[in-house]
């Protein structure tokens, strides 16, 4: 399948951010990761880790660059841009250099067509990205032809179709491809185990890999106004698409394996002829040019080489900038300076910044006083970790891992009530809210004569990682609480969220924890369902139970 | 290297006031092109004057900001029109509507200086390029005379509304509304939320999809706001999310950037009110008990109705946006104060105008 980076999800977000990029960078010869960052940052084009400007670039910036978020942003960035053929590496695979079409979609009045123009002239294998690929594929336009056949194309589709044909010139491969998407549609599970199939081919994972692979493509398909994204994830075709299909049918395609077979002495003609043709397509006027491209369609003409209609072949995405310096030298900009090459004094000033550990509430276990009754569940709960911590022979670890896997899929109607008998089992009086009682919000509630907790609960089913959505809810069930009065709590008393996997270093759950506790005086402690487990398992092998004192004013989260 | 070539600039044939016409009052008509006005007693329909930076098509760089925030992350997509149904052609002259396409938020005819862009009934946004005896064509381009033909206009009065409500008006305004929802995609109700609150005079800068940090939906900013947020939820079930993403966004300037808490304006904007029984009346109820912060409700039809009058809001003096379980009807104590008369619609109960039971 080939992959597409995808460092933003919005193609008038990725214009506007180049632009603005080559607004700062413009009068350097070539420019880095880094300077792209700064230029970024200048902008207020990037964030990281709750921060905006230089907070966000210290917060970010680290030796370990594979590890620095905004260093790997503009990674991304600059290998859409080279994609696209905005940018090309220089002599060194470090640094980067403005392309003459760069300079086009940076200073065109309207940069959508020529984008539109770009997103048709991304064909692999080229020169500028410099990987190998086994595909031969002109992938927006392959997409465009699939959809146009089939009315519509789904992710998974994108996925086991167009983006992973090997052969898109050939039309026999093209059509068996559309023959197998269109069984596919017919019989269940069919495009599943192809897209299987090609994820343990390529060794990536179908989630999230090859899904991030078909982002940008489905965010572009409704931007150019070729297809529609009703919900659900499918596009589905529009008559402009339907129109760029009919000429992408009619024009000439010609990839980098039949330049390469031109005559020497005719690539400059016809590297200059298709790159002003496609700027003619897209609004340009090209009359200061015309002479140029009259002399370069006539010689093309005689040689009988492409040069009626439209032929698909976009210079600045098909070669390198060595290539075009060699073939057309007066297409490559020559400027004097460097740019500022900040990635020492970056590094010099933020670099000591690691991967930020995420501070975690430790909980102490003491003998709990309250007087809990057990219900039955309960009752039946604790003989099912029994059972397991004695078929485990003892071992804590190994006993949650497996009740955690035993409820991975657990709906909202297993994993409420099971939430509310492990804390019920630490010696919580806790109550599941009953299905469809709005008035309460919560999902369960520690019921305490003065502090009450409500519970917000994500089960499996629902986010399998704590979010910040989860907190956002915690918060409004404990303004709910101290307003409704149903049970006593305090101002400061926590309020919690428990979900099934603890929410990553990179997530905003924990500064939105802190954001709610300085402007609202709240606490908010999240508790994934490992360490409620292991809690519990420690509770029934040891008899220990959690001293509620330690649990009131909980602010973060928790890992057992 | 050769020099990059250039797309043709656009409006490269201005028009302007004819000798001897000054603009004395513009008439705006329900469903018409303005009319004008002149001091010489002549009077004529408006017509488009071509602008070099089309503010009815396009926002200027610094309305897509808000100037109490600089380094907020904006969205700072420039369209008007949030259904994408003006384009300014490549090759010059009046931005073209496809009028199928418009859903009658007034947000382009607001911010057209003549009055020239009408909202026809049953057909959508649709511009005057008809020349006449006081508009005319000039043969070059000219920054400083346009700005002093927009000027003239600035100082003429202004009467009239340019589309009054009914409830024909409303079914093609949602129908068309929930057809370019579909089509632009989910930034859509952001995109319009923004538009309809700066062509209803409040500063606001849109939040960008995929920006984990800065999650709030819309910064508030002047005029007409010091200093506020906007959650934009469309749909039933989205609205119940608003109160709690208020908070979200409320924490976040708080916390971080030392908003102050009381002086936030905290507002919902929904295309539909839920329903009397639904929690959200509660939840707001709740937030104003517990930590004093009113969250204003305020409904798309709100922003239109405020947008075709022509009027401008001002959250610096209190608004008339706060509803909760005890509002009786949302229509007559935040619609009809706002508009300072009665709505000329039927009393169909339609969650765009009133809570359902």
């Amino acid at each position: 399948m080939q992959r597409i980076p995808n460092p933003v999800s919005d193609p008038a977000i990725f214009i506007r951010t180049f632009r603005e990029m080559h607004e700062v960078l413009k009068d350097h010869a070539s420019f880095t990761l880094d300077d792209m960052t700064q230029a970024m940052i200048d902008r207020n084009n990037v964030t990281s880790q709750g921060a905006i400007g230089e907070e966000a670039l210290r917060r970010s910036t680290r030796k370990d660059r594979s590890r620095d978020p905004l260093y790997n942003q503009s990674k991304m960035y600059a290998e859409l841009f080279r994609t696209l053929g905005w940018i090309h590496f220089t002599t060194s695979k470090l640094t980067f250099a403005f392309s003459f079409l760069g300079e086009h979609i940076a200073t065109a009045i309207d940069p959508n067509p020529l984008m539109q123009e770009c997103l048709l002239g991304i064909a692999y294998p080229n020169e500028v990205l410099g990987v190998q690929t086994e595909q031969k594929l002109r992938v927006i336009g392959t997409i465009l032809l699939v959809m146009d056949t089939l009315g519509s194309i789904t992710r998974d589709e994108l996925m086991g179709g167009p983006m992973s044909i090997l052969d898109d010139t050939k039309p026999k491969d093209f059509a068996s491809m559309v023959g197998t998407l269109t069984k596919c549609r017919k019989k269940r599970g069919a495009l599943n185990r192809i897209i299987e199939r090609i994820a343990a081919r390529r060794g990536i994972t179908r989630k999230p890999t090859m899904e991030n692979y078909t982002r940008f493509p489905i965010a572009v398909f409704p931007w150019a106004g070729w297809a529609i994204k009703p919900k659900g994830g499918l596009l589905v075709i529009t008559n402009d698409g339907r129109a760029m299909a009919a000429r992408l049918r009619e024009g000439t395609d010609i990839r980098l394996e039949d330049f390469e077979k031109f005559t020497d002495r005719f690539k400059p003609a016809f590297v200059r002829w298709t790159f002003y043709k496609m700027l003619e397509r897209a609004g340009f006027e090209t009359a200061p040019v015309a002479e140029q491209m009259k002399k370069d369609e006539a010689l093309l003409a005689r040689h009988r080489l492409p040069c009626r209609g439209d032929v698909y072949f976009s210079p600045f995405q098909q070669l390198s900038r060595e290539t075009i310096t060699n073939l057309c030298p007066d297409l490559v900009a020559t400027k004097e300076s460097e740019a500022a090459q900040v990635s020492e004094s970056l590094l010099a000033t933020f670099g000591g910044a690691t991967v930020s550990k995420r501070p975690h509430e430790v909980l102490a276990y003491q003998v709990s006083t309250t007087p809990v009754t057990m219900t039955t569940a309960t009752q039946a709960l604790v003989q099912e970790i029994r059972v397991a911590y004695k078929r485990h022979k003892s071992d804590v670890a190994r006993t949650v891992e497996a009740l955690a896997q035993k409820y991975d899929a657990a709906n909202q109607d297993v994993f409420y009530p099971l939430v509310a008998n492990l804390f019920r089992l630490l010696g919580f009086d806790c109550q599941p809210s009953r299905r469809g009682v709005n008035y309460a919000r919560a999902d369960a509630m520690i019921l305490d004569k003065l502090d009450s907790i409500p519970i917000e609960i994500k089960s499996p089913g629902e986010e399998m990682e704590i979010s910040v959505k989860g907190v956002r809810q915690a918060i409004e069930n404990k303004v709910v609480l101290l307003s409704r009065k149903s049970y006593n709590t305090r101002a400061d008393t926590t309020s919690l969220v428990v979900g099934y996997n603890a929410p990553n270093d990179r997530s905003e759950v924990h500064e939105l924890i802190d954001d709610f506790a300085r402007a609202f005086g709240m606490h908010v402690g999240v508790i994934d369902f490992r360490s409620l487990l292991t809690l519990c398992v420690q509770t029934v092998a040891t008899g220990k139970k959690l001293k509620f004192a330690n649990f009131r004013t909980l602010q973060g989260a928790i890992r057992v | 290297m050769s020099s990059v070539l250039s797309q043709p600039s656009k409006a490269a044939r201005q028009r302007t006031l004819a000798p001897g016409f000054q603009p004395v009052t513009l008439n705006f008509i329900s469903g018409k092109h303005a009319t004008v006005e002149f001091a010489n007693g002549e009077h004529a329909e408006a017509v488009c004057l071509r602008c070099p930076d089309t503010p009815c098509a396009t926002f200027g760089e610094d309305a897509t900001k808000v100037s109490n925030f600089d380094r907020f992350p904006a969205d700072r997509i420039p369209s008007v029109c949030a259904a994408s149904a003006i384009t300014v052609p490549v090759g010059g002259g009046p931005p073209v509507i496809e009028a199928e396409a418009c859903m009658f938020c007034g947000v382009c005819a607001s911010r057209c200086p003549v009055g020239a862009i009408a909202l026809v009934s049953g057909k959508g946004a649709m511009i005057n390029d008809s020349p006449n005896v006081a508009f005319i064509e000039t043969d070059s381009t000219s920054a400083e005379r346009h700005a002093a033909t927009v000027a003239l206009f600035k100082m003429a009065s202004a009467n009239g509304a340019m589309l009054d409500e009914s409830d024909d008006v409303l079914k093609v305004v949602f129908s068309r509304l929930y057809t370019a929802w579909n089509r632009v995609g989910d930034r859509y109700p952001n995109l319009l939320s923004r538009n309809l609150l700066i062509g209803a005079g409040v500063g606001a800068a849109m939040g960008r999809k995929g920006n984990n940090f800065m999650r709030m939906d819309l910064l508030l900013g002047p005029p007409g706001v010091e200093h506020g947020v906007a959650e934009v939820e469309y749909g039933h079930d989205a609205v119940l999310d608003g109160p709690r993403d208020t908070l979200d966004a409320i924490a976040v300037l708080v916390s971080r950037y030392s908003w102050v808490r009381d002086k936030l304006v905290a507002l919902v904007i929904s295309d539909v009110l839920p329903n009397r029984r639904s929690e959200y009346w509660s939840i707001v109820q709740d937030i104003r008990n517990i930590l004093h912060i009113d969250i204003g409700t305020v409904t798309v039809l709100a922003l239109m109705l405020v947008n075709w009058n022509r009027r401008h809001l001002d959250f610096t003096k209190g608004h008339c946006f706060f509803a909760d379980r005890n509002t009786r009807s949302y229509r007559e104590e935040v619609l009809e104060p706002l508009m300072k008369r009665k709505l000329n619609l039927g009393m169909k109960p339609r969650p765009q105008v009133d809570i359902a039971k």
